[in-house]
């Protein structure tokens, strides 16, 4: 599909899973540099709220539909995590629908202004406040076992000091591989090392040469987090990281409630019957952060 | 026309997987199926017919069926049935309309030349020829162009398809029943047409998302499936009745608990992770038993009652997984407008032949416990 000329009716799912429909006006489409997906601002029936809709360019094959099925799926994570916070940084998935031939995604507007430009206005404080919200972007992120992989200013709104990352085309869950990466299931490090490069690029002006920039013009970085350019094993995580970059830190915490651990008891407990001896289910194997231990990464 | 006697002397006992008779195997007078006059005749075996030709023509020729206890309509077998084992015998069992159709066919598909069936060093073809044309004619087609396929008619009693599959050195015959969830309940048919769970090897049992998590009901589930009316914590009598039929012995047959159209879990915690998931080849004892444990965890925070629940202690050896036969929900249409998208087809019955012997070694051994 491609932009929407005037209105349609869009029937897919909202985030709770429940089908629903949803009258929507066109408004102007949005330049979202890197992405392949279509983005359109739209206005929703009966109060006009302005959504964003992500969908597929016309004739677009099987890899698009996996760029919109992986922004989807990570931003549902993220949504149903932080479902009250205005200021988190990322859209709310509000609707979708990958089951037609046109499969797109309603997202909340992003707020501000794209941050490519916006991070040229940038001084002192708001380039501190820019970092503290990358790195509690960041922190949310792998608190749901999501990673981005693809961390750059030309997916990221900024409002006034709020940073958005809107474009998750890329984003994978942790230890999944990659889109165009090979080799490796994705780690929330790969993240750290992004970010701490995008955070050059607003501090200097100029994108970094290498992943191992030169950090001797660049104090806030050198002084604070020169280790987000380190090995993989011994770069921070993201709420380390905020906890030493910002003090005292609001370091992002999930509520604590996981719907399934009666039902994941329930079944210890039949399986104890079945199999005494039986040694205790393996985890899940989800390689959380890098401890230290390991190998250099890229 | 003359009737031949096959190449192969009378082998050994054998049952029909139809039937479920037990009798010495003849072959000695072997029939073709004509499809113009649409029943078997006498086979024609042109003189010099030998090796390879023979082997050829031998894959399309029948034996009809004795029948000894004379208490079926005729039927015909695959004259290569003496060549193997008996066949393991999968029996799909579950509710009417919950996907237990789309489900076998696109393991079927997968079986037969599927890329993650390939990785996991598995070969299938065709014991049972004309079934076979027909099967791929009424299924797989239909299937690949993505069109919705009609739930099973009640009232069959015979299988769906015969392969013969193949991974290393251990070639076994494989039988798929597919009734109508309907069929588990039919007075009327005294239980023949569901007697083939006397003869299972391997259960496989399906329990479909939207009967589980109602809100994801799409209209047209509810238009034509009027049990989803039902309240969430209905018992499941279709499945209970099915598992009432099983012999003596049945909790250490091999089982598995499919979550059909977990397509509309895709973006619920841990379907999300599990509907992508690529085994790449690799058979993990480990991996399954997480996978049940979200299954179960996750049937149970929807619906306690879950029959899942209870087959998963009913049976020895059970494993649970997330699949999705055509990776979208259908549209009014009766298609699938973004096209069939398996996904995770493979692995319920990898854990079946794993826990029944055809996958073997000391990773297969611990599936399911």
């Amino acid at each position: 599909m491609s932009e929407i000329a005037a209105s349609a009716t869009l029937v897919g799912r909202a985030l709770d899973g429940r089908t629903k429909t949803w009258e929507i006006k066109a408004d102007a489409p949005v330049d979202l540099p890197g992405s392949a997906l279509v983005t359109q601002r739209v206005r929703v029936a009966p109060d006009d709220t302005m959504l964003v809709r992500r969908s597929l360019r016309r004739g677009s094959a099987d890899p698009a539909y996996v760029l919109l099925d992986n922004e989807i799926r990570a931003l549902a994570r993220l949504s149903r995590a932080f479902p009250n916070e205005w200021a988190r940084p990322f859209p709310t998935l509000v609707g979708y629908d990958v089951d037609s031939r046109e499969p797109w995604a309603l997202v909340s507007d992003y707020r501000g202004q794209p941050a490519r430009e916006a991070v040229t206005g940038l001084l002192g404080k708001g380039q501190i406040e820019f970092a503290t919200r990358l790195l509690d972007a960041l922190a949310r992120l792998a608190l749901v076992e999501v990673v981005h992989n693809r961390l750059s200013l030309d997916g990221m709104y900024l409002a006034r000091t709020t940073l958005s990352i809107v474009n998750f085309e890329y984003a994978t869950f942790f230890g999944e591989p990659p889109q165009n990466r090979s080799g490796r299931g994705a780690r929330p490090e790969d993240d750290l090392l992004d970010a701490g490069l995008l955070l050059y690029e607003v501090l200097t002006g100029e994108p970094a040469q290498s992943e191992l920039p030169n950090l001797a013009e660049v104090p806030l970085l050198r002084s604070q987090l020169p280790d987000l350019f380190a090995e993989l094993r011994l770069r921070p995580s993201a709420a380390d990281a905020l906890r030493r970059f910002v003090v005292p830190a609001e370091v992002p915490v999930l509520n604590g409630y996981d719907p399934l651990a009666a039902g994941r008891a329930a079944f210890d407990e039949a399986r104890g019957k079945k199999y005494p001896a039986a040694p205790e289910p393996a985890p899940v194997e989800v390689p959380g952060p890098v401890r230290r231990k390991g190998r250099w990464s890229r | 026309m003359v009737a031949v006697t096959s190449a192969k002397p009378p082998a050994r006992r054998v049952k029909c997987p139809v039937c479920l008779d037990e009798y010495a195997w003849d072959e000695r007078e072997v029939l073709e199926y004509s499809v113009k006059d649409g029943k078997y005749n006498p086979a024609r075996r042109p003189a010099g017919l030998r090796g390879a030709k023979l082997d050829d023509a031998r894959r399309r020729w029948y034996v009809k069926c004795p029948n000894p206890s004379q208490d079926s309509a005729n039927h015909y077998l695959p004259a290569t049935l003496g060549d193997f084992a008996d066949p393991l015998v999968v029996a799909l069992v579950g509710r009417p309309r919950s996907g237990k159709t789309h489900l076998v066919v696109a393991m079927i598909r997968e079986l037969l030349g599927g890329v993650s069936a390939g990785e996991h060093g598995l070969r299938a073809e065709a014991l049972d020829y004309y079934q076979h044309v027909t099967f791929k004619r009424n299924f797989l087609d239909p299937f690949e162009r993505g069109s919705r396929l009609p739930g099973t008619r009640g009232g069959s009693g015979t299988y769906l398809e015969w392969l013969v599959v193949q991974r290393g050195n251990v070639k076994r015959p494989l039988v798929f029943f597919d009734v109508a969830g309907e069929d588990f309940r039919d007075p009327a048919e005294n239980g023949r047409h569901t007697r083939f769970l006397v003869n299972a090897g391997a259960l496989l049992f399906v329990e479909d998302a939207p009967w589980i998590f109602r809100s994801l009901a799409e209209e047209q589930d509810l238009r034509v499936d009027e049990t989803l009316s039902l309240p969430a914590g209905a018992s499941n009598e279709w499945v209970q009745e099915a598992v009432s039929r099983l012999p003596a012995g049945r909790e250490s047959l091999p089982a598995v608990v499919a979550l059909t159209k977990s397509d509309r879990l895709r973006y619920m915690t841990p379907a999300d992770r599990w509907i992508r998931e690529r085994s790449g080849g690799l058979l993990s004892a480990d991996r399954m038993l997480t996978e049940s444990r979200d299954v179960y965890g996750l049937l149970h925070s929807a619906n306690a009652n879950s029959i899942a629940m209870r087959l998963y202690s009913e049976f020895q050896r059970c494993t649970m997984h997330f699949v999705s036969a055509t990776g979208g929900a259908v549209a009014e249409d009766d298609t699938f407008p973004a096209g069939i998208r398996p996904a995770r087809v493979l692995v319920p019955l990898l854990a079946l032949f794993a826990m029944a012997g055809l996958i073997t070694g000391p990773e297969a051994e611990r599936v399911g416990r």
